[in-house]
């Protein structure tokens, strides 16, 4: 299993109901089986982002096709293009 | 026909009756002789060139004698708006300033957003270029089809906010919209800025020097005509597409605009902290824009025609924050802040406002003090009145107000870091980190190494605007991978390395925001290529416009960016970053990572070869003919 983290406010995502999210401070936390890499695992996950994101697994700034392992935490940073 | 001191003009009668979207007029400026003249360009310049960038590097190829002292009267200081400026395309509020750089010794081009260049458009101008220099300060008053050199004596040692009313009130009219420099520009700082609505800049590579150095300390602009559309229907489906969806796709930019980036860049490592030498920021949380936008932001801004309102205002009490000056963007928390490891956002802030009164660019400002209090922790500041300590927020202020009177210290900051670096020896360039003099924006090459690779690229020393983020390119989602599918590339693209795949999403990254920056259209707009192709054939009516015309233009437009870089004696040599910032940390979220300088050489060959340049990147005779740039001669 992993857990991904989103910040609340700035994150725009989609949840599906039946998955258990915890709220922490700021951040929404999702534990979910890993299935692969980031993105796959989101996609199995049936989470959605609407707006492009980093990643930041276990404290290190990763590939979003990096393969997650048993254990992993993984937050999602939004991010701005331009300026 | 030449004029001294004052000029009227016409324009094309499809302009003033709103049928095509430039105005045919270029107003030149000779300081010396104070004399005023008019050059209606030929139609295809305007679709070679399209304005902005493209005629900045028309007219320091063609008028500016090379090798001529950035800060003499020889350089050639040009402000031009592009052909989609002032247009109902929303994001088109911008213009460009160029010249020679005192910074970089090549190409100085920044733009500016607000309403001055829609204005200039207005009065039925499309250019204004100077040259020489005024025996007595002085500034242009442009309106409807006329301009007149006023004398400026009164408004000399002014700031910007205190030169700007001066100004509207002698010419008794507050829509009038002023271009000017605070004493940074007069006093010759080599990162002076140029400011226009004293709050926008066209901040990097020192142009305000050059306008200071020419004695021009405004340029006042008010037109009344309509930026027309040749063919309005051509608009029609991508204005529906951005009205239907900026406030989703541009939702971060209304939410907090660029400062809501500040603590997620640094959450994924790439603000550089303390200069370039920490993983983490201590304090960072009191720069997220959730801390400080209740403490500090009293009010949204935004450009002429754009719906977004992405900047901010901040006003303070201890210590006074005026809120004429608008408030610090990303790059300027990057910078004031994290880079000089200060937290405290009035302190940011506040060094943000003096930056807009004086005249600097926060970038180099920002990266000077941090270069300065990395050196005074080496010991090398021992002899000097000003030794700021990292985290300082009183140091990070004092240093911006030597900096801008070249006070102490100060006269040495003045000169950027390189040029410190030098004056202090014993080491002291181990702590640099700069790309042909110019101080690196606040997007860390250990992280983006493609952003990396193009600042050593680019025309302008190290520069984030035509660029190619890497964490946008891994980002399925994002408005820069949409683009790249539309070109043919596949996506997304891996995080980390330098592959060639990756510099050719580079090489059309870095043409399309070329064209944006000619154009002349907001970075932050999700526009892909066919948007713009289409606002090309409704502005200008121009028939059988494509894509493949769009990257056309702006490869020409970065082919003479690098001829006028070797014209002007940059080398391949140079086409490198120092090696300060790509030091692999030893924690954060990039800890161990840098830029493989194998791949770094190998993909500057990519790029070369794309552009049909030799080895050391020197643009070659069959790109320079297929261009259409052999009308530019340039030594090697």
């Amino acid at each position: 299993m992993v857990i991904f983290r989103f910040p609340i406010q700035d994150l725009e995502f989609e949840v599906p109901e039946d998955l258990s999210a915890v709220q922490k401070g700021r951040w929404l936390e999702v534990t979910v089986p890993e299935t692969g890499s980031i993105r796959e695992t989101l996609q199995q996950a049936g989470i959605e982002l609407s707006r492009p994101s980093a990643a930041v697994v276990n404290g290190q700034a990763s590939d979003l096709d990096r393969i997650l392992q048993d254990g992993d935490r993984v937050e999602m940073l939004p991010q701005i293009a331009g300026g | 026909m030449k004029a001294k001191y004052e000029i009227s003009f016409d324009v094309s009668e499809e302009f003033a009756s709103g049928r095509v979207s430039h105005a045919g007029n270029v107003l030149h400026v000779d300081l010396d002789s104070r004399e005023l003249w008019i050059e209606r360009p030929p139609e295809d310049r305007y679709r070679k060139l399209l304005g902005g960038r493209g005629f900045i590097l028309h007219y320091l190829l063609e008028e500016m004698p090379p090798g001529a002292d950035p800060l003499g009267p020889e350089n050639v200081l040009i402000f031009a708006p592009g052909v989609l400026s002032g247009t109902i395309l929303p994001g088109t509020g911008r213009h460009g300033v160029g010249a020679k750089s005192p910074l970089t010794g090549v190409l100085a081009s920044g733009e500016a957003g607000g309403w001055w260049g829609h204005e200039l458009k207005r009065a039925g101008l499309d250019a204004v270029v100077f040259r020489g220099r005024a025996d007595t300060p002085v500034y242009l008053w442009v309106h409807d089809q006329q301009a007149e050199l006023r004398d400026a004596g009164q408004l000399w040692g002014k700031s910007t906010g205190e030169s700007q009313a001066v100004i509207r009130e002698e010419l008794g009219d507050d829509r009038v919209r002023v271009a000017g420099i605070g004493i940074g520009g007069e006093n010759l700082v080599r990162y002076a800025a140029v400011m226009h609505d004293i709050n926008r800049a066209a901040g990097r590579s020192g142009l305000g020097a050059v306008m200071g150095s020419k004695h021009l300390k405004a340029v006042a602009v008010r037109g009344t005509h309509r930026v027309g559309l040749a063919d309005r229907s051509a608009l029609k489906s991508t204005l529906g597409w951005i009205t239907g969806r900026y406030e989703e796709e541009m939702k971060w930019a209304v939410d907090y605009g660029t400062p809501g980036a500040l603590g997620y860049n640094h959450d994924a490592g790439t603000l550089a902290n303390r200069n370039y030498r920490d993983g983490f920021l201590e304090g960072i949380d009191q720069l997220r824009h959730d801390h400080f936008f209740p403490e500090l932001v009293v009010e949204r801004d935004t450009c002429s025609g754009c719906p977004v309102r992405c900047k901010i205002v901040v006003e303070n009490q201890e210590p006074r924050i005026q809120r004429r000056y608008g408030g610090p963007e990303y790059e300027s928390l990057g910078a004031l802040g994290a880079l000089c490891a200060v937290s405290d956002p009035e302190a940011v802030a506040k060094a943000n406002e003096l930056c807009a009164r004086y005249g600097l660019d926060t970038i180099s400002t920002g990266a000077t003090i941090a270069f300065s209090m990395d050196c005074a922790e080496h010991g090398l500041l021992a002899g000097s009145d000003y030794r700021p300590r990292f985290g300082s927020g009183e140091d990070l202020v004092e240093g911006v107000r030597l900096i801008a009177h070249r006070e102490g210290f100060g006269d040495l900051m003045a000169e950027g870091t390189a040029r410190l670096a030098e004056e202090l020896g014993n080491g002291a360039e181990e702590y640099l980190a700069v790309v042909r003099n110019q101080e690196l924006p606040l997007h860390d090459p250990r992280y983006k190494h493609v952003t990396g690779l193009g600042y050593a690229l680019s025309p302008t020393g190290a520069d984030h605007m035509h660029n190619l983020m890497d964490n946008f390119a891994n980002m399925p989602e994002s408005e820069i991978c949409a683009r790249l599918e539309e070109v043919g590339l596949e996506t997304p693209l891996p995080l980390y390395g330098i592959t060639d795949r990756k510099v050719q999403a580079y090489y059309y990254e870095s043409a399309f925001k070329h064209v944006m920056d000619s154009a002349l259209v907001c970075h932050f707009y999700p526009y892909r290529f066919q948007h713009l192709v289409d606002a090309f054939q409704a502005a200008e009516g121009w028939r059988g416009f494509s894509i493949e015309e769009l990257v056309e233009i702006g490869t020409r437009i970065a082919a003479m960016g690098r001829m006028f870089l070797i014209r002007e004696g940059s080398t391949h040599q140079e086409d490198r970053i120092s090696t300060h910032p790509l030091k692999p940390l030893e924690e954060g979220p990039i800890a161990g990572k840098t830029i493989d300088p194998e791949e770094f050489a190998a993909g500057l060959q990519t790029y070369f070869e794309l552009m049909g340049w030799d080895k050391s990147g020197v643009p070659q005779d069959p790109a320079i003919r297929s261009l259409g740039l052999e009308g530019y001669p340039f030594a090697a």
